[in-house]
């Protein structure tokens, strides 16, 4: 089995266990049951076409502790989101709210990119992570704005910063786990404007080769 | 990949640009046989720790591309038209959206 750097080992681990506490609006068990979702989407075999939500075709439990839109969302988000337009978004935000929509994002992000890794690196697949019993912490950035770059709000002021970078500012904790996960994964945010970064392994044109490819392969326009 | 179209130098012998992009590949597509083969040719060409670099990379953009299509974000229109050159020179532009 290959040998993992000890900072990506340990913000890995970090974000996994995160995933089974309490966040800002989904308690522990719904995390980790959102998870499982994000997992079967992202692996399935047989995956449903973007447009057919999950709930609607028996893939989300009856007695489940999340709400089917909550399933439906992230299942789109870990399987097909190169699909993801403004009136579906609309829609997720009608049945759950912009900011606990935020948090799905945060959570299928967090819980593919480990998944994800693990596979390419020839590792094998976590468990889902303990759940942490509580309710959800309600913490949410002091000042909320809407932004021009990004459909959802984002803590102000907004557009101050990328979209990418501002778009789970909202979400302090989720912001949090996402860029302390990209530093390890790609780069440190400090070094980004360094076009000659390395650290020792790829050089930083292997390292946007990769990036380019998988995003194009994702057909991720941004 | 013409990276000399980035101005930020060679990305490399031509054996770990493709064993990379093998990786990257695979690692998007659900074919654990080719996923198998790929990261086997990237160790061999350049070593274990690289391939667990480009595994890391390649689930870094499994995270922000989810990011930036689930936000709907989007790039301020100077840096789009500052970015014209690298758009065509990757050919990005001929690719279609999903949407």
């Amino acid at each position: 089995m290959p040998t993992v750097r000890a900072d990506l080992a340990e913000v890995h681990q970090r974000a996994w266990a995160e995933l089974g506490r309490p966040g800002p609006f989904w308690a522990g068990a719904q995390r980790t049951e959102l998870m499982a979702t994000a997992l079967d989407a992202w692996a399935a075999s047989d995956p449903l076409a973007p447009w057919v939500a999950p709930s609607k075709a028996g893939r989300v439990p009856p007695d489940a502790l999340a709400p089917a839109a909550a399933h439906d969302a992230v299942y789109r988000i870990a399987r097909h989101a190169g699909t993801v337009t403004r009136s579906w978004y609309d829609e997720m935000v009608a049945a759950l709210g912009e900011l606990p929509y935020v948090e799905l994002v945060a959570l299928t992000c967090t819980t593919v990119a480990i998944a994800s890794f693990r596979r390419t690196a020839g590792l094998p697949a976590l468990a889902l992570p303990d759940v942490v019993a509580g309710p959800p912490t309600g913490v949410v950035a002091p000042d909320l704005a809407s932004a021009q770059l990004n459909w959802v709000p984002v803590a102000a002021p907004a557009d101050a910063n990328a979209s990418v970078v501002q778009a789970f500012t909202a979400l302090p904790t989720e912001n949090a786990r996402t860029w302390a996960m990209a530093d390890a994964q790609y780069m440190p945010e400090d070094e980004m404007i360094d076009p000659r970064w390395t650290r020792g392994t790829l050089t930083r044109p292997q390292i946007e080769l990769v990036a380019m490819r998988v995003s194009q392969l994702r057909q991720c326009f941004f | 990949m013409d990276f000399a179209a980035l101005g930020v130098g060679d990305a490399g012998d031509d054996d770990l640009e493709q064993a990379l992009v093998g990786l990257a590949s695979a690692a998007v597509e659900r074919d654990d046989a080719r996923l198998t083969q790929a990261r086997e040719r990237l160790v061999a060409v350049a070593g274990e720790a690289v391939m667990v670099d480009a595994a890391a990379v390649a689930a870094n953009f499994e995270m922000m591309t989810r990011l930036a299509d689930g936000t709907g974000a989007r790039m301020w229109e100077s840096r789009v038209e500052a970015n014209v050159s690298i758009i065509e020179a990757l050919h990005l532009d001929t690719l279609t959206s999903k949407r």
